[in-house]
């Protein structure tokens, strides 16, 4: 079976590292998102510093799905220019998520401009896995909410024809 | 687009009707949980049957294109004229066209011409004359309309030929570009596709040599390359929005390939039809004309001076 522009794309990872934290992320198959973070670290994060190391995790991982979802794109007919329509309103989508117990939230303006919230107390009450387990809930909800209205715009200029 | 991929056109046609029906399936019940503001109502059975029903005829489109002729099937009968181009080929002076060019002059049929005034100038009377004027001397000529003829046979098969390469490029470039498109949903993208119907503009260029060759044979043919250029439609963007948008797209884009390959069937079909009339009206530009001799039965009457006549 010839590989589908599908197939390329569930290939595509990235493993990204944040600069000056010792945590990493990798995205898998699409909309799979994993944190890890260097033995024995967490006990010394705070929450602050977090925030920047996950915001920026999620902007190295946003850039390198960007590079590799282009390349992919080559030899098919997908069309690599966007309508000026669609850009300007995919730049205005707000996008959330958060975890189940609402102490880490993912927003974002547009699709590159991530603001992580971990509130207050997260580090000293949550073990690790927990916290890894909070991200995760996160990044499944921002996901979700952003392919809902990236889908929401694409019907609505659809629609308009 | 190689051989392969068209081989599996029914493949990626049931691959397209999966995943739209999917896509579809995912766009209702997310529009359910937009209307409902949150978790909404389960999309029914009856919009799911729905649904599936949408796209039920989606192998039922590609099914008429799955066996197209295969393009090599060409390829003997255009070597076989190929040869016989090259054995016929008397080197006149006719400009070279794109379906002559490149032959050599064979000089066992170019040098007949010249035989009349050199080995055979001793010989002399009635069927000397005959046969130097009405045989030898129309030979080369003959021989250069059948070369050209034969070129244009040889135009007719690769038209063909051609037509059918880029008749299975094209409904695979369907096939493949709506499953692009359908696979791009979910991403940040627009996704807009485009998927080029190619056909008719690669065939206009084979016609247009066998115009041009038919014209130096008097074989006047159908203004084909500017009918067909001007038959050409565009192909513009298809939306990627939504699965329904998508399929939309795709049902146009066969409906248009479809409307392509018939005119363009035609089209080589009345070309190739009209220098058949054209060969028929002028045969004897193609045919030598049977020796009068031929016809002498008794043996002093043809090695006399209206025969052989006397070397």
């Amino acid at each position: 079976m010839t590989e589908t522009l599908g197939d390329r794309l569930d290939a595509i990872q990235v493993r990204v590292r944040a600069p000056g934290a010792a945590i990493e992320a990798e995205l898998r198959h699409r909309r799979q998102i994993s944190i890890s973070l260097d033995e024995g670290c967490y006990a010394f994060l705070r929450e602050p510093q977090l925030e920047r190391a996950l915001a920026g995790l999620a902007r190295l991982l946003y850039t390198g799905w960007v590079r590799q979802y282009r390349a992919a794109l080559t030899d098919t007919a997908i069309d690599p220019v966007e309508d000026p329509d669609f850009v300007a309103g995919r730049a205005k989508i707000e996008t959330t998520g958060r975890s189940a117990d609402g102490r880490i939230t993912i927003t974002a303006v547009g699709i590159d401009d991530f603001q992580v919230r971990v509130a207050p107390g997260t580090l000293r009450e949550l073990s690790e896995r927990q916290f890894v387990t909070a991200v995760h809930q996160a990044t499944n909800g921002f996901l979700a909410d952003q392919a809902a209205k990236i889908s929401e715009l694409r019907m609505a200029l659809a629609q308009r024809g | 687009m190689t051989d392969s991929t068209y081989s599996q056109l029914m493949s990626t046609a049931s691959q397209i009707q999966a995943k739209a029906t999917q896509v579809s399936l995912d766009e209702a019940q997310r529009n359910a949980e937009m209307a409902a503001r949150d978790d909404g109502p389960p999309v029914s059975d009856a919009q799911k049957q729905a649904i599936r029903q949408e796209y039920a005829d989606i192998p039922g489109l590609f099914q008429p294109y799955a066996n197209l002729p295969d393009p090599q099937d060409y390829q003997y009968g255009i070597t076989t004229l190929d040869q016989i181009m090259k054995t016929i080929c008397a080197g006149g002076t006719r400009q070279p066209d794109q379906l002559t060019m490149g032959y050599s002059a064979n000089f066992a049929i170019s040098g007949l011409g010249s035989a009349a005034s050199g080995r055979l100038s001793g010989w002399k009377g009635n069927a000397a004359t005959n046969f130097k004027t009405n045989f030898l001397g129309q030979f080369s000529l003959r021989a250069e309309n059948l070369f050209v003829l034969a070129g244009v046979l040889k135009g007719g098969l690769q038209a063909e030929q051609s037509m059918w390469t880029q008749a299975r490029a094209n409904i695979t470039g369907i096939a493949t570009g709506t499953l692009d498109a359908l696979d791009n949903i979910g991403t940040c993208g627009q996704g807009n596709w485009t998927v080029g119907l190619t056909m008719a503009s690669s065939i206009a260029q084979i016609l247009a040599a066998i115009e041009s060759d038919g014209a130096s044979l008097f074989l006047t043919a159908v203004g084909a390359a500017t009918q067909i250029a001007a038959a050409v439609p565009g192909t513009p963007s298809q939306p990627g929005g939504t699965a329904e948008q998508i399929i939309s797209g795709m049902r146009q884009l066969i409906t248009q390939f479809g409307q392509q390959l018939t005119g363009t069937i035609n089209l080589v079909t009345n070309q190739l039809q009209t220098s058949s009339g054209q060969v028929q009206q002028n045969l004897a530009s193609f045919d030598m004309p049977r020796p009068a001799m031929d016809d002498i039965k008794d043996d002093k009457t043809l090695t006399g001076a209206l025969g052989l006549g006397h070397p």
